[in-house]
């Protein structure tokens, strides 16, 4: 196992109250796998993220357990966290304009790492940095990689991202909505440019996303969330043919897809995502959930496994029957 | 077919660019050379990528930006000439809804005070309980409890605020509409409501919506036709459901083959591949057909000839190609 996550909470403490944004989260990732988060604003996808980097807001703590490669990274000191990341874990952000440091020439920026994290000379440095600017399919990459950030389109400074990030071989790629600022034709190139590094580096992925088809289309496995926690779990497969959860079951259907009926009425789950100051103490979609049961406003559904399917988990009290679409 | 309510011929809008410090500043033509006609009762979907003048027309029907050359008009009255008097009084049948919900309300204002102000503008003589009558009414039909009326913009979620945008927008009973990304800032749970909503209020109150986005699932659902754009110019329009079944241009065919279909089993035919390069840069677009330089069918006609809009397929297909038909 490459990644093991068990019980992970994320708390801030803020002047309305301590806010839980990620509760009791289990997951786990193989070397080389692809694994979706799939959650709208709130879900605790990105704080999930941050927390796997060390990187929280200094009013936020992390608790539980997070093991990469066997080695605990909660509570880690910033030293031994600085190596991992960087050098083992890279992270890209959802715009690289900001993830960029605009004064500096790209060839700087990218030298930088391998100075750092593998102690190169400069020259040795900046042609590695050419190969991996090669490795992203961008054009002309020699003269390139001595321009500065604007002069690049967004999409091509994604790559840039995506290439500095991939200097230190790292065996994991945490991508926190890296489309999502780009066009869709733009978004497809690098959600291919992704695929295909996945299977040259063998780097295991973790892509953050609200997007259903950008999973569907790159992820083997997906954790969905919602108000911080688990609500399913499952290869992508079994996820999109049949949700057992009935968040998830309502996402699926109020995206209109391209064959649905022209102008029909979509199914549209009712009422506002979730205050994290005030969770329920039961499920935290109870109250826009159409499949309400008695216990679901105080008791909070386990997260366990559907009955005959491997690596699928959901977190529901109605049965797998009731909301499984027929 | 009857008139259109709202028609543009030959609209164009340029920014000046300063290219050097005693250079003459170069002309951006955001929009260049764009027709439209919307009819009453229509949905026209406008997409394409960033950078492809879709704000920008929106923003010159609305007047905010003012038109470099062509006609705009609507109900039979140009717009592009008209005396800022006059075009207060056009505002009563245009009206907007933009994208992002909370930065278009005043933070300041209730929700009832910014429902109600283009009543106070348009309506001076209106008695302030019938004002706050309407108001209320407005808050009902777009889903709204009419008992939030004195709650502040921050009271409410992001698709609340939308739907008092649209409440807004709708309270002068205008004909035209026109919506830019206003669902593009919401979460996805929240996007089928408005699109519902929309689709809703456009039956009961008989409007004609422009609606711009690029989120092109969300368009095909909502339009009756659809209108891509490349680099401020129209390269397709046709009826939404024969554009998706069949989309002509292979600009269009790369934008529909590029959206990520939420289904693991469906593999993109990448014919976004094809689409390698970038976006040419407006100030110096390509001569002849501005796709050609990402286009696989471009050869040296393209390069000399601009393609201009014709029917394709005998339907009501408009593509501008040399190559389809």
């Amino acid at each position: 196992m490459l990644l093991t996550v068990n019980n992970l909470g994320v708390r801030f403490t803020t002047e309305d109250g301590m806010v839980d944004a990620v509760n009791g989260l289990d997951f786990s990732l193989d070397a080389g796998a692809t694994l979706g988060i799939v959650g709208e604003s709130g879900s605790g996808k990105s704080q999930t993220a941050l927390a796997i980097m060390g990187l929280l807001a200094s009013n936020g703590q992390t608790t539980g357990s997070i093991r990469f490669k066997g080695k605990e990274l909660v509570g880690a000191g910033q030293r031994a966290m600085n190596k991992i990341r960087g050098a083992h874990i890279g992270m890209i952000f959802q715009d690289p304009m900001t993830s960029l440091n605009p004064y500096l020439k790209i060839s700087t920026q990218m030298a930088e790492v391998l100075i750092r994290h593998r102690g190169m000379g400069k020259r040795e440095a900046v042609q590695e940095s050419i190969k991996m600017l090669d490795a992203v399919r961008i054009p002309d990459a020699k003269n390139r990689v001595n321009r500065y950030p604007h002069e690049f389109s967004g999409g091509m400074r994604q790559r840039v991202m995506i290439a500095m990030t991939l200097l230190t071989r790292p065996e994991l790629l945490i991508a926190d909505e890296p489309t999502t600022a780009l066009d869709v034709t733009v978004q497809a190139q690098i959600l291919d440019l992704l695929s295909d590094l996945r299977d040259e580096f063998g780097v295991a992925i973790i892509m953050i996303t609200h997007d259903l088809g950008v999973v569907a289309d790159l992820c083997d496995e997906v954790l969905v969330l919602y108000g911080g926690q688990i609500m399913e779990q499952a290869q992508a497969r079994s996820l999109f043919k049949g949700p057992t959860h009935p968040y998830t079951r309502g996402l699926l259907d109020s995206i209109p897809s391209l064959d649905s009926e022209h102008q029909s009425e979509l199914v549209a789950i009712p009422g506002n995502p979730p205050d994290l100051l005030h969770l329920p103490p039961g499920c935290p979609f109870e109250a826009r959930c159409a499949w309400r049961h008695e216990p679901c406003p105080t008791q909070r559904p386990m997260l366990v496994g559907v009955e005959g399917e491997s690596h699928h988990r959901r977190a529901c009290h109605a049965a797998v029957a009731e909301v499984r679409p027929s | 077919m009857s008139r259109p309510l709202l028609s543009l011929r030959q609209v164009r809008v340029s920014f000046p660019v300063a290219s050097g410090l005693f250079a003459k500043p170069k002309s951006l033509h955001a929009v260049n050379g764009v027709n439209l006609d919307l009819h009453a009762g229509e949905t026209l979907g406008v997409v394409g990528e960033s950078g492809c003048g879709k704000s920008t027309l929106a923003r010159a029907i609305l007047g905010l930006v003012p038109a470099a050359a062509g006609s705009i008009s609507l109900l039979g009255k140009e717009l592009t000439t008209q005396s800022s008097a006059d075009w207060q009084k056009t505002r009563r049948d245009l009206q907007v809804v933009f994208q992002d919900p909370l930065a278009a309300l005043n933070p300041r204002m209730t929700v009832g005070e910014i429902i109600g102000e283009p009543l106070g503008v348009h309506e001076p003589d209106l008695a302030k309980d019938e004002r706050r009558r309407r108001v209320r009414a407005m808050m009902k039909r777009v889903g709204l409890l009419p008992n939030q009326i004195n709650r502040y913009p921050h009271e409410f979620s992001g698709g609340q605020c939308q739907r008092i945008g649209i409440a807004r927008a709708l309270i002068l009973e205008p004909k035209v509409v026109i919506c830019d990304e206003p669902v593009s800032a919401l979460d996805v749970s929240i996007q089928a409501q408005i699109v519902n909503l929309l689709i809703k209020l456009k039956h009961e109150l008989q409007l004609s919506l422009i609606f711009i986005a690029h989120d092109l699932a969300v368009v095909r659902h909502i339009s009756d036709r659809v209108m891509v754009m490349y680099l401020g110019k129209v390269v397709e329009v046709a009826d939404a459901e024969e554009l998706y079944r069949q989309p002509r241009h292979p600009y269009s065919r790369a934008l529909l083959s590029a959206i990520p279909v939420p289904d693991p089993d469906y593999k993109r035919e990448r014919e976004s591949k094809f689409l390698r390069g970038e976006l040419p840069s407006p100030l110096n677009p390509p001569s002849g057909c501005a796709f050609r330089t990402r286009c696989p069918l471009a050869d040296g006609k393209c390069a000399q000839d601009e393609p201009g809009l014709r029917s394709v397929g005998g339907g009501a297909s408009y593509a501008a190609c040399h190559y389809v038909g």
